[in-house]
C-alpha cells in the first residue's frame, strides 16, 4: 500500500516506513538513543530527500521519545532535575559545537576530523561500557543497582552547590552535569548528531546514574532538544514532512513501548553490553568506510541524526 | 498552337509537382499521451503511462521523457592517506530532474553520435553537458558517479528496443506503456517524439506531461511552505500528542508496570 508524502514529494509505502520507524523506536525504548544516526540513512535508500529524511526524522523522534520518557516516567525513571541541567547544559555545548564546526570548515578537511572524532569516541565510549559490562557479567554481578550504591569520586563531592537527585540516586555539584553534558553537546554538534549514544554512558560512568534511570532522563531531555530542532527545520527549511513523520511515529512510538518493556526486563549490565555492542558495531562499519574505497564518490548532503 | 499550350501545361505541371516534392517536409510524427496529468493524492502510487501514435513510413521511434534542468549540491569523497573521507561539497547543473528514454531499435542504429550530442538524447551527452562547480580534479570520476546515483533511483535510464511499431503504407504506427517513477517529483515534464532515419531525426513533436499535488498532499505542502510557523508548532503538538496517546493505549492494553 502505498502513501504520497507531500512535503518530500514521493510516493512510499506505508509499511516499508512504519517498520523502518519501529526498529528505531525499540531501540529508542530500550537504549533511551534518538537513533537517528541509522533512521536518517534508511530513510534517504528509501528515496526521501535528504534534508526532509533528516527533518522529520526529528520530528518522530518527539514523539517516540515523548512515548518513551512516558512509559519510563511511570517506571519512575525519569529524573525531571537533573534531566533539565542536562537539557541546559547540552544546548550550550550544541551551540559552542556549532562555532567550532565553523572554524574547522573555515581550516578545511572539517569532515575528515568529524569522522576520525565519531570512529575515537564511538570506539572509546563502547569499547570501555563493553569490556566493563563484560566482567560484570563474568563476575556474575547482574543484579541491577541501587540508587545511590555507587560511592562517587571524592574530589567531585567537594565541588560546590550540591545538589541532591533522589530519582537518579546521586549527589552532584551543579556544576559537573552541566559541564559534563556541555561537553557531549559540544561532541554531538561536531558528530552531526543528538548524543544519546555517548550522553547514557555518561550518565551511567560518570554521574553514577542507574542505568534505567540514565535511559528514561535521556528520553525526557531528548524531547525537548527534537521538539526545537523540529520547529527550526519547519520554519527555516520548510523540509518536515508531517505525513513521513506520522508513519515513522506510529512505528516508532510501538517500537518504543515494546523497547521500554523489554529493556526493564533485562538487568542494566546486558543492557549496557546490547549498547555497547550497538555503539562497536556503528564504530566498526564507520571506520571501514573510511578505509575502504566507497561505491560512489558522491553522497546526498545531510543535516546528521539524532 | 493547340499542341505548344498543351505541352506548356504539362511541363507547368511536371515542374509543380517536382518543386513540391522538393519542398515537402517529413510529416511530424503525432502523439497522445494518458494520462496527461498525473495527479499527486493522498494514495498515489505511481502512475502507468501510455503513449502512442503515428510516424512516417520506415522510420524509427525514440521517445524522451524529460524533467527541467536541476542543480544539485553533493558531498564528494576524497582520499587522505589511507582514509576516505568528506572532500568538500560539488554543485551539478545543467542536466534534466529527470530523464527516460524509449526506443524501437538500439539507439546507436537510430541516431548518429552528432544527433543524440545535439538534443542532448542519450546518457553520454548528458554526461558531456554536465556542469561541475568547483571544476575538481576527477571530473570524469564525478560525472560518472552522479550518472549511476541517478540510474540506481530509476531516474535516468534508456530503454531500448521497447516501443512496438507496426507499419502501414504511409505511416507507422507506435505504442508504449511504462510505470511512472515514484520518486519523480512534482513538476512539468515533457514528452518528445522522434521520427528517426538514417541517422538523423526526421521530425519530432513534443507534449507536456504534468505532474501535480492535489487535494490533502498540495494543503499540506503548501502550509509548510506559507504558514511555516504554524506548521512547526503543529508539528510538535501532534508528534507529542501521538507519543502520549500511544503510550497511554500501550499502557491500558499491556497492563500496570510496576517499577523495579
Amino acid at each position: 500500500m502505498s502513501i504520497f508524502l507531500p512535503v518530500a514529494g514521493i510516493s512510499i509505502n506505508l509499511f516499508l516506513v512504519m517498520g523502518a520507524g519501529a526498529i528505531v523506536g525499540f531501540m529508542s525504548g530500550m537504549f533511551g538513543v534518538g537513533g537517528g544516526f541509522l533512521l536518517t540513512p534508511i530513510l534517504i535508500m528509501m528515496g526521501i530527500p535528504p534534508t526532509v529524511a533528516a527533518a522529520s526524522d526529528s520530528c518522530q523522534i518527539v514523539a517516540a521519545s515523548a512515548s518513551g520518557a512516558a512509559a519510563h516516567f511511570r517506571l519512575k525513571n525519569v529524573d525531571v532535575k537533573l534531566g533539565s541541567i542536562l537539557l541546559i547544559g547540552g544546548l550550550v555545548g550544541g551551540a559552542i559545537g556549532v562555532r567550532i564546526i565553523k572554524v574547522l570548515r573555515a581550516m578545511g578537511n572539517a569532515d575528515f576530523l568529524i569522522t576520525v572524532t565519531y570512529v575515537v569516541v564511538l570506539g572509546s565510549v563502547g569499547g570501555y561500557m563493553f569490556f566493563e559490562s563484560l566482567n560484570a557479567l563474568r563476575r556474575g554481578g547482574m543484579a541491577p543497582k541501587k540508587s545511590g550504591a555507587v560511592k562517587k569520586p571524592g574530589l567531585l563531592s567537594r565541588l560546590p552547590f550540591q545538589m541532591n537527585f533522589p530519582t537518579a540516586g546521586v549527589q552532584h555539584s551543579v556544576f559537573v552535569p552541566f559541564f559534563l553534558c556541555m561537553v557531549v553537546g559540544i561532541l554531538a554538534a561536531i558528530m552531526g548528531v543528538g548524543g544519546g549514544f555517548i550522553m547514557v554512558p555518561m550518565m551511567v560512568y560518570l554521574l553514577r546514574m542507574p542505568m534505567h534511570v540514565a535511559v528514561g532522563t535521556d528520553l525526557f531531555q531528548i524531547f525537548f532538544t527534537c521538539a526545537g530542532v523540529t520547529f527550526m527545520q519547519a520554519t527555516t527549511n520548510h523540509t518536515v514532512d508531517l505525513v513521513l513523520a506520522l508513519l515513522l511515529m506510529i512505528g516508532s512510538t510501538i517500537g518504543a513501548q515494546i523497547g521500554a518493556r523489554v529493556g526493564k526486563r533485562l538487568r542494566g549490565d546486558q543492557l549496557k553490553i546490547l549498547l555497547a555492542s550497538i555503539v562497536l558495531l556503528v564504530m566498526v562499519k564507520m571506520a571501514f568506510s573510511l578505509v575502504v574505497t566507497p561505491a560512489s564518490l558522491l553522497s546526498y548532503a545531510t543535516g546528521g541524526g539524532h | 498552337m493547340k499542341r505548344a499550350r498543351t505541352a506548356s501545361l504539362v511541363a507547368l505541371a511536371v515542374l509543380s509537382f517536382a518543386l513540391s516534392g522538393f519542398s515537402q517536409e517529413p510529416a511530424a510524427p503525432t502523439a497522445r499521451i494518458s494520462p496527461e496529468v498525473i495527479r499527486m493524492d493522498a494514495f498515489y502510487g505511481g502512475a502507468q503511462i501510455r503513449v502512442e501514435g503515428e510516424v512516417p513510413a520506415g522510420s524509427g521511434v525514440y521517445l524522451v521523457v524529460k524533467g527541467p534542468q536541476i542543480e544539485e549540491s553533493f558531498n564528494k569523497k576524497g582520499r587522505f592517506g589511507p582514509i576516505w573521507a568528506n572532500a568538500g561539497k560539488v554543485r551539478i547543473a545543467g542536466v534534466p530532474a529527470l530523464f527516460i528514454g524509449f526506443s524501437s531499435a538500439p539507439l546507436a542504429d537510430l541516431l548518429s553520435r552528432e544527433a543524440l550530442e545535439a538534443g542532448q538524447l542519450d546518457v553520454t551527452s548528458i554526461q558531456a553537458q554536465m556542469k561541475v562547480d568547483p571544476p575538481v580534479m576527477d571530473q570524469p570520476l564525478v560525472r560518472e558517479n552522479y550518472l549511476k546515483l541517478k540510474s540506481d533511483q530509476g531516474i535516468l535510464q534508456v530503454n531500448e528496443g521497447t516501443v512496438a511499431v507496426t507499419p502501414g503504407e504511409n505511416s507507422s504506427r507506435y505504442a508504449v506503456s511504462f510505470a511512472w517513477p515514484k520518486v519523480a517529483p512534482p513538476a512539468d515534464y515533457r514528452l518528445e517524439v522522434y521520427a528517426c532515419r538514417d541517422g538523423r531525426v526526421l521530425s519530432r513533436a513534443e507534449l507536456p506531461l504534468k505532474v501535480l499535488k492535489v487535494g490533502f498532499p498540495e494543503k499540506m505542502a503548501g502550509m509548510a511552505k506559507d504558514r511555516a510557523v504554524l506548521y512547526g508548532i503543529l508539528c510538535i503538538l501532534v508528534a507529542t500528542l501521538a507519543g502520549l496517546g500511544i503510550d497511554f493505549i500501550a499502557s491500558r492494553l499491556g497492563g500496570k508496570v510496576s517499577a523495579h
